[in-house]
């Protein structure tokens, strides 16, 4: 668990006036699962594109495996499998047919059936790609990732447009890689896949990693409240909801507020009688235990998917 | 090795299970083959069709028809064919442009060679209609002075003996199977490769390709190795065709089937490198689409596949003589039906090989995988 994966060092990339990546740095260590968790247009797609040497960054090292793109790229390449937010694939080839040519682009690779039947894509093995659904595409993209029987896995938003089911699935797929000591990098703007899956977790905003640690320190570092969320009817009394007992902070966002609380009871009491004097009508209340989103919300003033 | 093969195949059968791109580089140019074939399987010469109005009073009118009826059934090939009416119908029937010229004789026509004064005999023919409005005039011309020398009785003092250069007589569509060969490899350039290169660049399959340790020269080979194979297929599709349908066959003993194999290889190659520049210049499938038929179309009409490039006007001439496909298409007429040569072979293949050195280097040069 010592030696490193992946190292980045102050990575910066730049398109036109717009700064995507701007100055990011850490460390992946060999069998850990590392996420980059956040909105859509933080940076992590860049990040992880510039990391594979897709994209060329404007300053920043990135070392892989020990390699550098520059001198080793064929070497890092073959022992890297990627999944990228967008995969082209030829349209007209099957899947069993799409899994065989990335077989035949390796030095070694896995069975084609066993990597099929890993991502569940048995039935439709012989489908063409074009007549894949969103999810299979994703599927597909991730079993062209393993094919190769990597070291260094990377996932780009490997769940999103995955119903519940098959979200669990490539969880269950990601756990399996961790129990065989691979290392994976993967990408995510959903808190529970992160909180799930990820040992640790480094969440982006404009460009920049806001805080990184693993899940659980991240939610405690930030947080030994419980959050109390509603939506309110009618004019906000911002100040006196602040002032409640027990709470530590309110965030208003969209006139959603969410109350930070060390003790719920006496906070929940201050509400009704604000209630009862007419100054609060609420709806849609929910009380639970905070989480990677409320850490984003704290740190940045907005929700993840706004 | 191992992955040049599994993208060779794989490109195969992406290109053989998109019926669009099957039918134009594959069937189409085949399906053309044919029908020019079938269409120009006659003399393949143009028949003129020529109307006379006699209204010459005498006998002199008649006697011009009943020579000029008989002068044309002496003729092997059918160049003319005789209408007679009156001058209402036969004008109505050139304005229409059922008739391409219209003779009058004058009334008064015997009567002026009786008295040896000279008769104006009224020609009629349409401007508009400028290729066999031209060539009814040279006809009639040449048809009134035989008249002319016949009446003044003296023998022509100039005759003029038929004789044609060729040894063995080429018919039309011994020219359009290696003509319609060539547009075949050259649109197998433009349809079958610019396009589908640049689909995938925008479907993001390069982009994937990219983060395996494929190298790019393993890459190409596979690509262009898939697209050379078409071009042969192409070949030996014509050649079937034009023997099995009008019994068209390679002149020449074996070492014209390797020149053959070499003018096929080397088009296919000068067209798949053009492709690739093309798809480096267009950023999406609109502007590929565009691009591709702003290079189709000077092509396929001024390098002579469809037509002989003697009918251009001058100032197109260097466009002519610039153009890949006229080359091509001269060798593969010279190789395939013996055809008299517009350059020597070597003179084609060497611009063939100066357009492949300058089209791979833009190429290169304009590439781009995302």
């Amino acid at each position: 668990m010592n030696r490193t994966s992946i190292t980045v060092n102050d990575l910066y990339k730049q398109y036109g006036d717009t700064v995507a990546v701007d100055g990011v740095s850490f460390d992946v260590a060999a069998g850990e699962i590392f996420g980059l968790l956040g909105p859509n247009g933080a940076g992590k797609t860049t990040t992880v594109e510039s990391i594979l040497g897709l994209r060329q960054p404007d300053r920043g090292s990135i070392t892989l495996l020990g390699m550098a793109h520059a001198t080793q790229a064929r070497q890092i390449k073959a022992r890297i499998g990627a999944q990228l937010q967008t995969t082209g694939l030829y349209p007209r080839l099957t899947v069993r047919e799409l899994v065989e040519l990335f077989a035949h682009l390796f030095p070694k690779a896995r069975p084609t059936d066993e990597v099929i039947e890993l991502v569940g894509l048995q039935e439709k093995a012989r489908t063409p790609s074009k007549d894949l659904s969103g999810g299979q595409r994703q599927r597909l993209a991730v079993a062209l990732a393993l094919i190769n029987d990597p070291d260094l896995i990377f996932l780009d938003e490997p769940t999103t447009g995955l119903d519940p089911q098959a979200r669990r699935g490539l969880w269950d797929v990601v756990r399996e890689l961790k129990l065989t000591g691979k290392t994976v990098l993967l990408t995510t703007h959903y808190m529970e896949e992160a909180e799930q899956l990820c040992d640790r977790v480094a969440v982006m905003d404009h460009g920049r990693i806001i805080a990184l640690d693993r899940p659980e320190a991240l939610i405690n570092q930030h947080f030994q409240e419980t959050a109390i969320e509603f939506v309110s009817v009618g004019d906000l009394p911002r100040q006196r909801l602040t002032e409640l007992p027990g709470v530590t902070q309110a965030l208003f966002e969209n006139g959603h507020p969410t109350l930070y609380s060390t003790d719920v009871p006496r906070t929940m009491a201050g509400l009704f009688d604000l209630v009862t004097a007419g100054t609060l009508a609420f709806k849609d209340m929910i009380i639970r235990q905070a989480t990677l989103e409320d850490v984003f919300l704290k740190v940045t003033g907005r929700r993840i998917r706004a | 090795m191992r992955e040049i093969k599994a993208l060779y195949l794989a490109n195969a059968r992406e290109f053989m299970r998109e019926p669009m791109a099957t039918f134009l580089v594959l069937l189409l140019p085949v399906v053309l083959a044919a029908f020019f074939g079938l269409i120009f399987s006659g003399s393949g010469g143009v028949t003129l069709e020529l109307g006379v109005v006699n209204e010459d009073a005498g006998p002199a009118g008649e006697q011009f028809l009943a020579n000029l009826e008989s002068s044309l059934a002496d003729e092997e090939e059918e160049v003319l064919d005789l209408h007679t009416g009156t001058r209402a119908e036969m004008v109505q029937a050139l304005k229409k442009g059922d008739l391409s010229v219209v003779i009058l004789l004058p009334q008064d026509l015997t009567d002026s060679l009786a008295s040896e004064e000279p008769a104006a005999v009224e020609v009629f023919y349409d401007p508009a209609r400028s290729i066999s409005g031209g060539v009814g005039l040279g006809m009639v011309r040449a048809l009134l002075s035989e008249a002319n020398a016949t009446i003044s009785g003296s023998p022509p003092p100039l005759v003029m003996v038929e004789k044609s250069v060729q040894t063995s007589p080429l018919r039309p569509i011994d020219l359009h199977v290696p003509n319609l060969l060539g547009i075949a490899l050259f649109w197998l350039g433009l349809f079958g490769t610019a396009m589908p290169l640049v689909q995938q660049r925008e479907g993001q399959v390069l982009r994937r390709l990219s983060v395996t340790p494929l190298t790019t020269g393993a890459l190409l080979v596979a690509q262009v190795a898939w697209r050379v194979t078409v071009g042969l297929l192409q070949a030996a599709l014509f050649l079937l065709v034009g023997y099995l349908g009008f019994g068209v066959t390679v002149t020449g003993d074996w070492t014209n089937w390797l020149l053959l194999l070499a003018a096929v290889t080397m088009g296919a190659l000068v067209f798949i490198s053009l492709a690739y520049f093309l798809a480096g210049l267009a950023a999406s499938t609109e502007g590929v689409m565009a691009i591709v038929q702003i290079v189709n179309f000077p092509m396929m009409f001024l390098s002579g596949s469809l037509f002989e490039v003697e009918i251009l006007p001058d100032f197109l001439r260097p466009v002519v003589a610039a153009m890949p496909l006229t080359y091509l298409s001269d060798a593969l007429r010279q190789i395939i039906s013996g055809a008299p040569p517009l350059h020597p072979l070597w003179l084609d293949f060497g611009v063939l090989g100066g357009w492949l050195v300058v089209l791979f280097v833009l190429a290169a040069r304009f590439w781009r995988w995302e």
